[in-house]
């Protein structure tokens, strides 16, 4: 592996506007990680389709900075979602209003493509640039600015080389997968949905000393007696519960139908200069069976788990 | 009934015209291009009235009259004005025009899709754009899109340059001399303007860049108006209004421009009508004016949206040219179109 080429496409600071932040049908923030890919993979096939035989494998997304529209007042308990006022029905009467979670994001992407020579590079930029600015959307966002796509390569244990990369995405975070915090906590018997739970929330509790003076605690749950990190959960792709078949009205007619859940799991943000190899920040396709899933390498082997099912 | 051959039960087209979020700055109209400060909001508390219709009893009784009016109403809203030593409102965004409208970002029967295509092909060599690219130019240069704050506004000057990878110009027009009443203005920057618009618009993947930048004079430390912002169930938070803001500063949401770019329909049944006329009112399906509460084309009277495109797009004419003007407006609007197939 030491010597091994990464040949990356960086596209940093890409404003996305109006994107949408509602990834999962029980978490909203940051959009789903099969968001990003599909959009890579789109870039993809309209390069393809004018004569660039790129090819993207692997897809880094680093979040600069994410607006979340929701409010929330001075006393209120909760967030709220902010709305889009529709258009009157054709009564002239307000129609219902929907709520969609959106955010404006600035996020980098880093994209490992492979299959084109050094020279072609020039022209791949070019269309890149053209198509993020005249066809590609981003998580159903706006795409409003970017800078100048580069390529870059690195080399697996080359750290000036790694360093310059680093520089180019700070400050920011990376989302990086961390399912081994679920796996670990499903193997001492929590149900999903309470570990998953259990590593977003964050506890405040109050001591009463001797003078009457009341001191506030705030902690969230610690990994090996440390911060796990900015655990965030995040959605990571689809699992089937329906055999494929025709559905009415289904959007592509040519190819099958197939009903899914989306899978959650635990993911971190994470500054980019610490992150130890490129590949530590890229995400793949992996589809198994019933599963469709934006994973990390590190997961490339599914470990076993005594429930029988980590992902979920 | 029988299933139709031809018919999209899934059909959407994306926007065309990608309008960012407006950013407000005060500034002064002498120094206006070189001292620019982000405005900011800020939250007031009033004492208000109470001033709504009151109930027959309480009306009758003048002691219970003097309770109610005794009663505070307290409020807390947003607000946002310039500084006691500004008097101009700067607002800046952009725009992004695209084309390929002659694909729908999704539509699942091929045979409509192609006798779509034919219809759009055929519409864009018969006018390419012309007619709605010198709308929208016009509604740029006449600064349409400041809405509330270009009522009363002394001076307003509009800036918009055009980018893309072979253009790059740029404009200033004096708002005041456009009117917002009607598109008969003839001028060499709107034809300059709109072919570009046009040709973004006709191509099959191109696109233009347009950055605006607006100076409205109106008046020392006067208040002006960011969007307000839509919260539903927000809790028992005291603030009853509550404005928009991107990083601290005042904002106008995209959505709310791109409604006052697609302000052209001047071809609804009533606008001739001046009792009933709204002038020339956005681009929405069924004609929805929102302040209003009215839709001014409604399906009963067959001039809709969905009554012309369903013949339009299976390769009909349309009785009159504005109504293929309206149809292809609707499509550079974008949305969700599908019919039943029942």
């Amino acid at each position: 592996m030491i010597g091994a080429v990464k040949k990356l496409l960086v596209i940093p600071h890409m404003k996305v506007h109006n994107a949408n932040a509602l990834s999962s049908p029980f978490t909203i923030g940051f959009p789903a990680m099969t968001a990003w890919l599909g959009a890579v993979h789109a870039l993809q096939r309209q390069l393809n389709k004018q004569h660039i035989g790129v090819a993207f494998n692997a897809v880094g997304v680093i979040s600069h900075d994410i607006d979340l529209q929701t409010y929330k007042g001075e006393n209120d308990y909760v967030h709220s979602i902010v709305g889009t006022g529709n258009p009157l029905d054709k009564t002239g009467a307000r129609s219902a209003f929907i709520e969609e979670a959106r955010c404006h994001l600035d996020v980098s992407l880093v994209i490992e493509f492979d299959n084109i020579t050094v020279d072609e590079r020039a022209s791949l930029v070019e269309q890149v640039t053209q198509l993020l600015h005249g066809k590609i959307k981003m998580a159903s966002g706006d795409i409003k600015s970017f800078n100048t796509p580069i390529c870059v390569n690195v080399t697996h244990g080359d750290e000036g080389e790694l360093k310059k990369l680093q520089r180019l995405l700070m400050p920011g975070y990376a989302l990086i997968e961390r399912r081994d915090l679920m796996i670990a906590a499903m193997n001492e018997g929590q149900d999903a949905l309470q570990a998953l739970i259990d590593f977003t929330s964050v506890h405040y509790s109050c001591e009463t000393d001797d003078t009457d003076k009341v001191t506030w605690f705030r902690h969230s749950k610690q990994v090996n007696g440390a911060s796990a990190g900015w655990i965030v959960p995040i959605a990571t792709g689809f699992y089937g519960i329906s055999e494929l078949a025709a559905a009415k009205n289904q959007r592509d007619p040519d190819t099958p139908h197939r009903f899914a859940e989306s899978l959650v799991t635990l993911g971190e943000f994470k500054m980019p200069h610490r992150i130890l190899c490129v590949e530590d920040m890229l995400w793949r396709y992996h589809t198994q069976g019933d599963y469709y899933l934006c994973q990390q390498s590190q997961f490339a082997t599914p470990e076993p788990c005594d429930s029988g099912n980590e992902f979920e | 009934m029988a299933k139709k051959e031809n018919t999209a039960s899934v059909l959407a087209f994306e926007k065309k015209l990608v309008t960012s979020d407006g950013h407000m700055y005060g500034t002064t109209w002498q120094e206006r291009t070189t001292r620019l400060q982000p405005l900011k909001l800020n939250e007031k508390s009033v004492r208000g009235t109470i001033s709504n219709r009151l109930k027959a009893a309480i009306k009758g009784d003048p002691a219970k009259l003097n309770a109610e009016v005794e009663k505070a109403n307290l409020q807390r809203v947003d607000a946002c004005a310039l500084t006691p030593e500004q008097d101009t409102l700067n607002l800046q965004f952009t725009i992004k025009v695209l084309g390929g409208i002659t694909e729908p970002a999704a539509c699942n029967n091929d045979l409509f899709k192609q006798s779509y295509r034919n219809a759009a092909r055929a519409y864009i060599e018969t006018h390419q754009f012309s007619e709605l690219a010198r709308r929208y130019a016009i509604n740029l240069a006449n600064a349409r899109f400041l809405w509330r704050n270009r009522v009363g506004a002394e001076q307003i000057e509009v800036q918009v340059s055009a980018k893309n990878n072979q253009v790059e110009k740029s404009w200033t027009f004096d708002a005041t001399q456009y009117s917002t009443k009607h598109f008969d203005h003839q001028d060499e920057k709107i034809d300059e303007l709109a072919t570009l618009i046009a040709q973004a618009l006709s191509s099959d993947n191109d696109f233009l860049m347009l950055e605006i930048n607006c100076y409205a004079q109106v008046g020392r430390a006067q208040e002006v108006y960011p969007s307000e912002e839509l919260v539903l169930d927000k809790g028992k938070g005291e603030k009853s209004k509550i404005l928009y803001q991107v990083q601290d500063i005042a904002a106008m949401h995209s959505q709310k421009l791109g409604n006052a770019l697609r302000t052209i329909d001047t071809w609804y049944p009533e606008f001739t009508d001046p009792e009933a006329s709204a002038g020339p009112i956005a681009i929405e399906p069924y004609g929805a004016v929102t302040n209003r509460g009215k839709a001014y084309r409604t399906p009963a009277e067959k001039q809709d949206f969905y009554t012309f495109f369903d013949v339009w797009a299976r390769g009909e004419q349309l009785q009159a040219t504005e109504h293929e003007h309206y149809v292809m407006a609707i499509l550079v609007r974008g949305g969700v179109f599908g019919e039943s197939d029942k």
